[in-house]
């Protein structure tokens, strides 16, 4: 299942009332069929925005980040849900890319150009449009007319 | 567009079990001018117009005619006998009278052309085989090269496999959700520091100069 990370901005609520809304994004995530791998808080934050959402001008909010994995299918359906809630003052979900892992050819771009590897595929790209010369078979070591 | 609605199908295929399909794959174009009419007098910006023509050197010309002459006059003569001698074959046979060697000679040129096909027919299977050879060589090749692939793709998959089930005891289920919330609530993460080469860690809300010492874990 692919890796998702879902960040959720919870309106200014009490302590027990941010554990019901963080257990009911859960339970969602759950019925749909994925399981969370992390959940982290971001903390208590002003917003860098006034958000209006669902009739009320949010200014603070806390963030937390699920990392969860789910089928790819229930991802728009999450999103609807988490629209829904009125709890929810900003939510978005994103895939949770892998780092890439690159390789370091620098030794080879700084080769001489003869060396590189592009460079001779281009030559080998020019040499194959280049047309047969046939010999004249003529004796001359020259071509006899004016062309 | 027919290969994708088909499938496998293709236009040859039909084509081969008698439906009439062809597909074009040229741009058609035709020809849109091709000369003025002889009637049609030239243009004005063209009447007092000298083309420059490319100076000939008289001894090229010279020789160039003498090559010309001398091929033309051969071809000519070589096509002049053969005439020649087919009038003749054609008014001995309405006659009927072919010569008497004809089978033999008929024979004769047979048994050489025979000849000639044999060797060149073991010249072509030798090199049939010589091909052959290389194929079955690079097939094997080829073979192993997959199972190899094969086996390599099996040990990264069974690696990432025992990454994921180590990471599975992590996981946050339901039975885990009012842990996992309760200790989230109580550890704020900040992830607004950035982290040098020698594993300095310089968080976000401090002052650019200093530096809090930390190994990174």
């Amino acid at each position: 299942m692919p890796s998702y990370e879902a960040l959720v901005i919870l309106r200014q609520m009490p302590r027990q009332e941010v554990i019901t809304t963080l257990k009911r994004t859960a339970e969602a995530i759950f019925s749909k069929g994925g399981f969370i791998r992390k959940l982290d808080n971001l903390g208590h934050r002003t917003l860098p925005f006034r958000v209006f959402e669902h009739g009320i001008i949010h200014k603070t909010g806390t963030a937390f980040n699920i990392t969860f994995d789910s089928p790819s299918k229930v991802v728009f359906d999450l999103n609807e849900e988490y629209g829904r809630d009125v709890d929810i003052v900003r939510s978005n979900i994103f895939k949770a890319e892998e780092p890439v892992k690159i390789k370091c050819t620098l030794q080879e771009e700084l080769q001489p150009p003869a060396y590189r590897k592009g460079v001779i595929r281009m030559l080998r790209i020019a040499r194959k449009g280049q047309k047969e010369k046939y010999p004249l078979n003529t004796g001359l070591n020259y071509y006899p007319f004016q062309k | 567009m027919l290969r994708n609605l088909l499938g496998k199908t293709t236009i040859d295929s039909l084509s081969a079990n008698g439906f009439n399909i062809s597909y074009n794959p040229v741009c058609v174009q035709s020809v849109r001018w091709r000369r003025k009419p002889r009637w049609i007098p030239k243009a004005k910006t063209k009447i007092f117009r000298i083309p420059n023509h490319k100076p000939l050197l008289p001894e090229e010309t010279h020789e160039w005619l003498r090559i010309n002459n001398n091929y033309k006059l051969q071809m000519n003569s070589v096509r002049a006998f053969f005439r020649e001698e087919v009038m003749n074959k054609k008014k001995l046979i309405a006659q009927g009278q072919t010569p008497a060697d004809e089978e033999a000679e008929f024979e004769r040129c047979k048994s050489i052309n025979d000849e000639w096909n044999q060797e060149i027919a073991n010249i072509r299977d030798a090199r049939y085989a010589r091909i052959m050879k290389k194929r079955c060589e690079k097939l094997e090749t080829s073979l192993d090269h997959l199972e190899r692939i094969k086996e390599l793709q099996m040990t990264k998959i069974e690696e990432r496999v025992r990454i994921q089930k180590e990471k599975s005891t992590t996981f946050i289920t339901r039975k885990n959700i009012d842990q996992a919330i309760e200790h989230a609530l109580s550890n704020q993460v900040d992830f607004n520091f950035s982290i040098d080469l020698q594993g300095n860690i310089y968080k976000g809300d401090e002052k650019p100069g200093s530096v809090a010492k930390k190994e990174a874990n």
